[in-house]
C-alpha cells in the first residue's frame, strides 16, 4: 500500500448540499487524506467557478493567498489560470480529483510561482521595528494581509512615490455601495445592486441598512478586487416589498468594503500632508479591526496629525495608517484638516512624542497581556 | 514593582462584576450580596462594597481592577475607589429605563477624576435592546462637555470586548506609550 498525503483543503464557491456532497466525496480520494480548513490554513484551494461569482472568488483568493496551488471545478474551463492552478472538469470523478490535487501539487512544487510573493520582507521589517508589539504582529498576521496589504513606507516628499499609496474607491464595490446609497436616499426607494440577472444586495430607501443573500467571502471576493463597472447596475425598486427583509446597519459593511477595497491604501484625492483629527470614535468592538486601530484613534482623538507623521509618532508601517483612515473615512468619523503652508514639524521632534519610559513600559506589558489572551479572537475572521 | 488601578462602574447590573471576572487573572474578589429593596426584581446579586481583579503582568507588575457598587447608596466608596486611579471605564446597561440619564450621573459623579484623567464608554446588554444607538450616545457626551469620548457596544462576559475598552482607555491615556 502506497503512503497516503494529508492535505488541507479549502473550499469556494460551494454551499449547502454541494459542500456536503464535496465533504463526502473527499472521504473517499485515493491516496489523499483530505481535510477541509479554514483558509488560511489550506494547502490547496478548491473553487467552483461555475457560479456568477465564480472569477470573483478566483481573483480574491490569489490576491490574499499569492503562493497557494488552486483547482477550478468548473462545466468548461474557460476561467484564465496561472501557473498554480489545474482545471478539473465536471463531473468530477476520485480518479480525476486525484489527478488534479496530484498536479496542484507539482505547481505549487515548481520553482516560478516564487515570482508571485510579495509584502513578506516589508511584514518582517515592520515586525522588528515593534518589538514590543510582537504579540499584536502576531496576531495581526492574517488581517494584515487582509485588511492592509503590504504597501511598503513611502516618502511623503517623492509625490510620484506617493501615487502608489491612492486608489479609486469607485473601482470597487465600495464606490458601487456608496453610489447605491446616495441614489437610494436620493430618491427615497430601496436601491438594488445588480450583476447580470443577479442581484448583489438591496439599499434600504434611508441609505442606512442593507440586505444580502451573499455569505461573507463571497461578499469579500466582490469587495477585494477592482471591478468592471459595467457589470454593475444600481436600480431602484418599489419599497413596498421591503418590509421583512433582514436589514443590517450599512456602517459596518461601509467600513470593511473601504478596508478590503484600501488594503492599506487611501482614496484618491486626500492630501497626504493633511492633518488628521478623528470627529468620533468608531464603535471599534462591532467593526473589522486593523492593526494600530485603537492608537490611531486615540492619536487622532487628541490631535491632528498627517498619516505620515501618525506612522512615525507610533512607530507603525504607514499602511496601517492608511488603512484605518480609509475605514474611518467611509463612515465620517475623521476629518481632514488644511494642509499647513509651511512643511510640518517633523514627528520625532515633537515634545509630546517623548513618553516617560517607565510608562511606556506599563503600556506594553498591559497591552501584551490583553492581546495575548485575544490573539485567537484577532486571527478569526469576522463574522 | 509597578501598581497600577483602573476603576469600573456604572449603575446596578451594568457587568462591572462580569468584565472584571473577564479580565482578572485572580479569582475576583466580589461582595456580592442577595439583591434587597431596590435593585430585587433586577438581579439576584448585587455588589454592596466594591469589585477587585488583577492582571498580572510578565515582569510582576499589577494592574488592579476595581468596581463600584452600582447601587448609589454607595457613592461615599467612589472617591477612595478611585484615589491613584489611571482612568474609568464607564458601563452603560442599555437595557435600563433611561441609560441617558445614567450617564450623566456618572460622567458628572466621577467628573473631577475624568478630567484629570480617561474614561471610556462600554454599552452593554444591546443584544437585549439595541436603542439608543452607539451614534446617540457620542453625540449626548458631545453635548454634556465630553467630545471624543471612545463609547463601545460590549457584552460584559465577552473576554474580548472589555479588553478593547480598556485597550481603548490606554490609547486614550497616552496613544504614543502604548505599544
Ligand atoms: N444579555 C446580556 N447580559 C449581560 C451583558 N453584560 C452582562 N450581562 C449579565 O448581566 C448580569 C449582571 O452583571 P453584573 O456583572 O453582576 O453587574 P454589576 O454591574 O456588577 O451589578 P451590581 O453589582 O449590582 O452593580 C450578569 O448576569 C451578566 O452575565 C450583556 O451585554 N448582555
Ligand atoms: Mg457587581
Amino acid at each position: 500500500m502506497s503512503t497516503r498525503h494529508r492535505l488541507r483543503l479549502c473550499h469556494g464557491g460551494m454551499e449547502g448540499r454541494a459542500l456536503a456532497t464535496f465533504e463526502m466525496f473527499l472521504k473517499h480520494v485515493e491516496n489523499f487524506d483530505c481535510e477541509l480548513v479554514e483558509e488560511a490554513g489550506a494547502d490547496i484551494a478548491v473553487i467552483d467557478t461555475d457560479n456568477y461569482l465564480g472569477p470573483y472568488l478566483v481573483q480574491a483568493h490569489r490576491m490574499l493567498f499569492p503562493k497557494r496551488p488552486m483547482i477550478h471545478v468548473s462545466l468548461k474551463g474557460e476561467l484564465a489560470r496561472d501557473a498554480l492552478s489545474v482545471w478539473i472538469e465536471k463531473p468530477v470523478s476520485l480518479e480525476k480529483f486525484a489527478h488534479g490535487l496530484a498536479q496542484a501539487l507539482a505547481a505549487g512544487r515548481a520553482p516560478q510561482h516564487d515570482a508571485k510573493a510579495s509584502g513578506s520582507g516589508t511584514d518582517k521589517e515592520a515586525a522588528g521595528r515593534r518589538a514590543s508589539a510582537i504579540v499584536q504582529d502576531q496576531a495581526d498576521t492574517r488581517l494584515s494581509n487582509l485588511y492592509v496589504g503590504s504597501l511598503p513606507d513611502l516618502d511623503p516628499a517623492d509625490a510620484g512615490m506617493m501615487e502608489r499609496a491612492y486608489y479609486q474607491p469607485g473601482k470597487y464595490l465600495q464606490g458601487i455601495v456608496e453610489e447605491a446609497c446616495r441614489i437610494a436616499e436620493s430618491t427615497d426607494a430601496a436601491a438594488n445592486i445588480v450583476h447580470g440577472e443577479e442581484r448583489i444586495m438591496t439599499i434600504r430607501a434611508d441609505g442606512q441598512a442593507y440586505e444580502t443573500s451573499l455569505d461573507r467571502r463571497s461578499l469579500r471576493s466582490l469587495g477585494l478586487i477592482p471591478l468592471s463597472k459595467a457589470d454593475f447596475r444600481v436600480v431602484t425598486v418599489n419599497t413596498g416589498a421591503d418590509a421583512n427583509r433582514a436589514w443590517r446597519a450599512i456602517a459596518p459593511l461601509r467600513w470593511e468594503l473601504a478596508l478590503w477595497a484600501a488594503r492599506g491604501r487611501i482614496p484618491t484625492g486626500v492630501p497626504i500632508r493633511a492633518p488628521i483629527r478623528l470627529v468620533r470614535w468608531p464603535n471599534l468592538t462591532r467593526l473589522g479591526l486593523p492593526p494600530d486601530a485603537m492608537r490611531i484613534a486615540g492619536l487622532w482623538a487628541s490631535q491632528a496629525r498627517s498619516m505620515p507623521e501618525t506612522a512615525t509618532l507610533l512607530g507603525i508601517p504607514q499602511r496601517h495608517v492608511f488603512a484605518f483612515f480609509s475605514a474611518c473615512r467611509s463612515i465620517a468619523a475623521v476629518h481632514c484638516e488644511a494642509v499647513p503652508v509651511a512643511p510640518p514639524t517633523p514627528a520625532t521632534a515633537a515634545p509630546e512624542a517623548a513618553p516617560a519610559p517607565k510608562r511606556r513600559g506599563l503600556f506594553n506589558r498591559i497591552l501584551g497581556k490583553l492581546l495575548g489572551n485575544q490573539r485567537a479572537d484577532t486571527a478569526q475572521d469576522h463574522p | 514593582m509597578s501598581q497600577y488601578k483602573i476603576i469600573f462602574t456604572g449603575p446596578v447590573g451594568a457587568g462591572k462584576t462580569t468584565a472584571i471576572a473577564a479580565l482578572s487573572d485572580i479569582a475576583p474578589v466580589s461582595t456580592d450580596a442577595k439583591a434587597t429593596d431596590m435593585t430585587r426584581d433586577r438581579k439576584e446579586k448585587t455588589t454592596v462594597a466594591m469589585d477587585y481583579g488583577a492582571m498580572r503582568l510578565e515582569d510582576g507588575g499589577t494592574v488592579h481592577l476595581y468596581g463600584t457598587p452600582g447601587q448609589e447608596r454607595f457613592d461615599f466608596m467612589w472617591e477612595i475607589l478611585t484615589e491613584g486611579g489611571i482612568g474609568l471605564v464607564l458601563l452603560i446597561d442599555n437595557a435600563r429605563e433611561n441609560p441617558f440619564s445614567d450617564l450623566r450621573f456618572y460622567m458628572e459623579a466621577f467628573g473631577k477624576f475624568i478630567r484629570s484623567t480617561a474614561v471610556v464608554v462600554g454599552v452593554s446588554r444591546f443584544d437585549l435592546k439595541d436603542d439608543p444607538t452607539i451614534e446617540a450616545y457620542n453625540h449626548r457626551l458631545e453635548a454634556m462637555g465630553f467630545p471624543n469620548v471612545p463609547v463601545f457596544e460590549v457584552d460584559a462576559r465577552d473576554r474580548r470586548d472589555i479588553s478593547l475598552l480598556v485597550e481603548a482607555l490606554l490609547s486614550v491615556i497616552d496613544p504614543v506609550a502604548s505599544a
